[in-house]
C-alpha cells in the first residue's frame, strides 16, 4: 500500500470514529485545583464550567483515600450559574477524586473527574 | 447520537420546522397576498397556518418530554413524568419552551377571529415564539451570547419567512386562476429576498463562534453537518432563483406554454420546500451535537493551506510572481464581465497568464495528517510539563538527548521545532516518523502512551525548546506563554497566573540564600510588578500579602523554561507581562535597577496582539 492511500484509509477510520466530545459545558477552574495538594482540606469545594450548569440536574461525589464515597451535600449554583459549590465536610489526609456529572443550561449532559490532594 | 437521542433531535426539528410553516404563513398572508383577494386557495392557506399552530405545539411538548427524559435520566414512564415538571419549572431550557408553548396557544386567539388586523396580532405572537430559540439551543449557552441572541432570532425569523412560504405558495400555484399565481409569484420574490440575504449574512458569526474555521468545518461531525446544511440551502436557492428568472415570468405571459411552466413551478417549489425542510432537520441535528469549535477536530485532507513558505527568501519571490500572476488575470476576468464584447479574449489571455504559475500553487500546501488541528488539553499547565519531562527521560532520551543517549536522532531543542503544529507533532509521536521511502526512523508510542501524556510530552518539548534558547539570551522570542501555575495568594486558591489580573509578575525562584525571595517584597518589591515566590513544596504557606505557586512541579517546570541547570536555578527571576507572555530572565546577581529597567523595556515593547507564540498554545 503506497503511503497516500494509507492515509486515506487512516482518515476514513478516524472520520468513521465519532470525535470525542471535549464538553458542552467544560470544567475551567476548580478548587481545590485539579491536581494540586494542600495542607488542610478547604471549607467548600467549587467547580467552575465554560457554560452556564442547571445545578437540579447536576451531581458531585467525592471519593475518598480508600475509594468509598464521602458524604456530601447536593451542590448549590453561584456566578452566574457558571459555579457549583459544595460545602466539604472535615477530610482527612489522602487522595480525594471529584466526580462531576452536570447539565448545561443548553441540555446537554457532561462528567468529569479529577483528584486533588490533602497532607504535607 | 444513540436512537434517543435522534428521536430527540427529530421532535426538535419536527417543532421548529412547524413554527417555521406558521410564522411563514401569516408572513405570506399579511406581505404577498393582495390586499382584499378573496380567492378560494386563501381559506386553504389558513387551514394550513393552523394545523402548523397545531404541530407546533404537539411536538413541541414531545420535545420537552424528551429533553426532560434525558436530563433526568428518567427510565420509564413514570420517572419520565415525574421529570417534565421539574425541568419545565426549574431550568432555562424548560422556561423558555414552556413560555414558547404558552405563546402557541395565544396564538389561536386571533387566528380564529379571521380577520386582518387579527392577523398582524398572529403574526407578532408567532414572530415572538419563533425569536425565542436562541435561547434552546448552543448560542444561548455562548459567551458571546449578547451579541448572537439578536443575530440568531434574526436568521429564524428569516427562515421562517422564506421557507414557511413556500407551502402557501405551492398550494397557491396548484389551484389558483393563473393571473392571481402569476401574482402572488411576483410578490414572494422581495420578501424572498430580504428574507435569503439575511439568512446568509446572519450565518457567518454564527458560524464563527460554533464551527470556528476550516478544521471544525471539514473535521467534526458538527461540520460535516453545516456543509450538507449549506449544500441543501444552495439548492434552495438556486431553485428560487430558476423559480423567479425562468418560470414565473412565463407563467405570467398569456402565451401557450404557461401551463407547462405552471406544472415545473410546481415541482420546482415542492422541491426547494423539501430542501427547506432537510435544512431544518439538519439544523436540528446540529443543535443537538456539540459544536465543531468544543471538539478535536479530525483533518480529513493529506494536506492544508500554510503559509510557511512567505518566510523563505527564495520561495516568497516565487509566491510574489504568483500573486501577480492571479490578480492580472482577475483584472482580465473583471474586464470580461464589463466588455461582453471581449470575454474569450479576456479569458483566454487570463488562462494564459495564469497557467504557467499555477504549479506554484503547490507551496501554499504542505503534508497535513488527521490530528494536524487537534488542539492541546493541557492548558500548559507546570504539572503537564513535568509529566511530559518523566516520560521524555523514560522514552525519548535514549535518542533524543545528547547527554544522556546515543543522541542522534533530531536535535528537539532546533528552532524548527517552533514551525510546526502541536498537532502535527501529536501525529509523529503517536504513529512514528519514517524517511522519504518509508522505512522507520522513529516507532509510535500511541500505543504505550495515553493522549493526555502524549500532549505532556509536547509541552515538555516546547518548554525544553524555548529553554534552551533563553539559556542563552534571557529572553523568549518567539514568545512563550506562562505555563498555567496554581498558586496560593494570602490563604486564597489561585488556579493560574492568568487570574491575578493584568499587571506585570516577577516570579523569584526560592533555592538561592544569597539572593532571598523576601529582598523583592514588601517595602523592597518592584513599583507595578507583583512578586510571586517559586517555591519546591506545594504545601508553602504564604507570609502576609503574599503569593507562592502551590504545585509541587512549579520549579522545575520554570527550570526548564529557563534553561538553567538545577543548581543555577535558585533566585533566577522571570518576568511574565500583563498580556500573560513570559519576557525575560534576569540572574540572582540582577539588582533592583536592572529589575525596573527590565520591566520598563517589557513594557514597553509589548508583544504585538497576533503575534505567533512559540508553541502552539494561547491564551
Ligand atoms: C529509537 C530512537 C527514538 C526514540 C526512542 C524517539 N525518537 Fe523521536 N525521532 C527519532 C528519529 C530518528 C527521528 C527523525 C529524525 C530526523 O528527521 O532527522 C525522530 C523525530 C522526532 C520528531 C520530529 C522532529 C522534527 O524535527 O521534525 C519528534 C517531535 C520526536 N521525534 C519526538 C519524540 C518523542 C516525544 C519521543 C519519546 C516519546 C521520541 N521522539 C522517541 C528517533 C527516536
Amino acid at each position: 500500500m503506497t503511503a497516500p492511500i494509507r492515509l486515506v484509509l487512516l482518515t476514513l477510520v478516524l472520520l468513521a470514529v465519532p470525535p470525542r466530545a471535549w464538553a458542552h459545558a467544560f470544567l475551567a477552574k476548580a478548587s481545590p485545583p485539579v491536581g494540586s495538594q494542600m495542607p488542610a482540606a478547604p471549607p467548600e469545594l467549587t467547580l467552575r464550567f465554560t457554560e452556564g450548569v442547571e445545578p437540579l440536574f447536576c451531581t458531585i461525589e467525592l471519593l475518598g483515600p480508600s475509594g468509598a464515597a464521602v458524604s456530601v451535600p447536593a451542590p448549590k449554583a453561584a456566578d452566574d450559574g457558571q459555579m457549583l459549590v459544595v460545602a466539604l465536610p472535615k477530610l482527612p489526609p489522602g487522595t480525594y477524586t471529584v466526580v462531576w456529572h452536570v447539565t448545561s443550561v443548553d441540555t446537554h449532559k457532561t462528567e468529569g473527574r479529577y483528584q486533588f490532594t490533602i497532607g504535607p | 447520537m444513540d436512537r434517543y437521542e435522534i428521536a430527540t433531535a427529530l421532535l426538535r426539528g419536527l417543532h421548529v420546522a412547524a413554527l417555521l410553516s406558521l410564522f411563514g404563513c401569516l408572513v405570506f398572508r399579511r406581505c404577498v397576498v393582495p390586499k382584499g383577494a378573496v380567492e378560494p386557495p386563501l381559506a386553504a392557506v389558513d387551514r394550513i397556518t393552523v394545523v402548523s399552530a397545531v404541530l407546533a405545539l404537539v411536538a413541541g411538548g414531545a420535545w420537552l418530554a424528551a429533553v426532560a427524559g434525558t436530563i433526568a435520566g428518567a427510565n420509564g414512564i413514570a420517572s419520565l413524568l415525574a421529570a417534565v415538571p421539574l425541568v419545565a419549572r426549574h431550568t432555562n431550557f424548560g422556561n423558555f419552551v414552556c413560555a414558547r408553548l404558552l405563546l402557541l396557544v395565544a396564538v389561536f386567539v386571533p387566528l380564529a377571529l379571521q380577520d386582518p388586523r387579527a392577523r398582524i396580532a398572529a403574526l407578532l405572537i408567532a414572530g415572538a415564539a419563533l425569536a425565542l430559540q436562541p435561547m434552546l439551543g448552543h448560542i444561548g449557552a455562548s459567551s458571546v451570547r449578547e451579541i448572537l441572541i439578536p443575530i440568531e432570532a434574526a436568521h429564524l425569523l428569516a427562515a421562517g419567512a422564506w421557507l414557511g412560504g413556500l407551502l402557501p405558495l405551492l398550494l397557491c400555484v396548484v389551484r389558483a386562476p393563473q393571473p392571481l399565481a402569476a401574482k402572488l409569484c411576483d410578490r414572494f420574490t422581495p420578501v424572498g429576498l430580504v428574507a435569503v440575504g439575511t439568512i446568509a449574512v446572519t450565518a457567518l458569526p454564527q458560524a464563527g463562534e460554533l464551527i470556528g474555521g476550516f478544521p471544525g468545518l471539514f473535521g467534526t461531525q458538527y461540520g460535516h453537518m453545516a456543509l450538507i446544511k449549506l449544500g441543501l440551502f444552495c439548492l434552495a436557492l438556486g431553485l428560487a432563483c430558476i423559480n423567479r428568472l425562468l418560470l414565473t415570468p412565463r407563467l405570467g405571459s398569456r402565451h401557450l406554454g404557461s401551463g407547462s411552466a405552471r406544472r415545473a413551478l410546481i415541482g420546482s417549489i415542492a422541491i426547494e420546500a423539501t430542501a427547506g425542510l432537510c435544512v431544518v432537520l439538519a439544523a436540528a441535528a446540529m443543535a443537538s451535537s456539540p459544536p465543531a469549535a468544543h471538539v478535536q477536530p479530525v483533518w480529513p485532507f493529506a494536506w492544508r493551506p500554510s503559509l510557511d513558505a512567505w518566510d523563505e527568501p527564495e520561495l516568497r519571490e516565487e509566491l510574489e510572481r504568483l500573486l501577480i500572476a492571479a490578480a492580472c488575470g482577475l483584472v482580465l476576468i473583471g474586464i470580461s464581465l464589463i466588455r461582453r464584447r471581449f470575454r474569450f479574449l479576456a479569458a483566454g489571455i487570463a488562462l494564459i497568464v495564469f497557467v504557467p504559475f499555477a504549479h506554484s500553487l503547490d507551496l501554499l500546501l504542505v503534508e497535513a495528517f488527521p490530528t494536524s488541528y487537534a488542539h492541546s488539553t493541557t492548558g500548559f499547565s507546570v504539572s503537564a510539563i513535568s509529566r511530559g519531562q518523566t516520560l521524555f527521560g523514560e522514552q525519548c532520551a535514549i535518542c533524543h538527548d545528547p547527554q544522556t543517549g546515543s543522541g542522534r536522532a533530531a536535535d528537539l531543542t532546533a528552532s524548527h521545532i517552533w514551525g510546526h503544529l502541536d498537532g502535527d507533532l501529536f501525529w509523529w509521536i503517536t504513529n512514528g516518523v519514517t524517511d522519504p521511502e518509508g522505512a522507520a526512523l522513529m516507532p509510535g508510542f500511541g500505543s504505550m502512551l495515553s493522549e493526555t501524556d502524549l500532549w505532556a510530552l509536547i509541552d515538555f518539548i516546547h518548554a525544553r525548546n524555548v529553554g534552551a534558547h533563553a539559556a542563552d539570551s534571557g529572553k523568549w522570542s518567539p514568545p512563550v506563554p506562562a505555563p498555567a501555575t496554581p498558586l496560593n495568594c494570602d490563604g486564597d486558591d489561585i488556579g493560574s497566573l492568568a487570574e491575578l489580573g493584568a499587571h506585570d509578575l516577577l516570579v523569584v525562584a526560592e533555592g538561592n540564600p544569597a539572593a532571598p525571595v523576601s529582598a523583592l517584597t514588601g517595602p523592597g518589591s518592584i513599583p507595578g510588578a507583583e512578586t510571586i515566590r517559586l517555591t519546591h513544596d506545594a504545601g508553602t504557606v504564604p507570609g502576609e500579602g503574599e503569593c507562592v505557586t502551590a504545585a509541587s512541579t512549579a520549579w522545575e517546570a520554570w527550570r526548564v523554561l529557563s534553561g538553567v541547570s538545577r543548581q543555577r536555578f535558585g533566585g533566577y527571576r522571570a518576568i511574565v507581562d500583563s498580556q500573560g507572555w513570559l519576557r525575560a530572565w534576569l540572574p540572582p546577581r540582577s539588582g533592583r535597577e536592572q529589575i525596573l529597567a527590565a520591566v520598563r523595556d517589557v513594557n514597553d515593547h509589548p508583544i504585538a496582539a497576533d503575534a505567533r507564540p512559540a508553541s502552539g498554545h494561547r491564551h
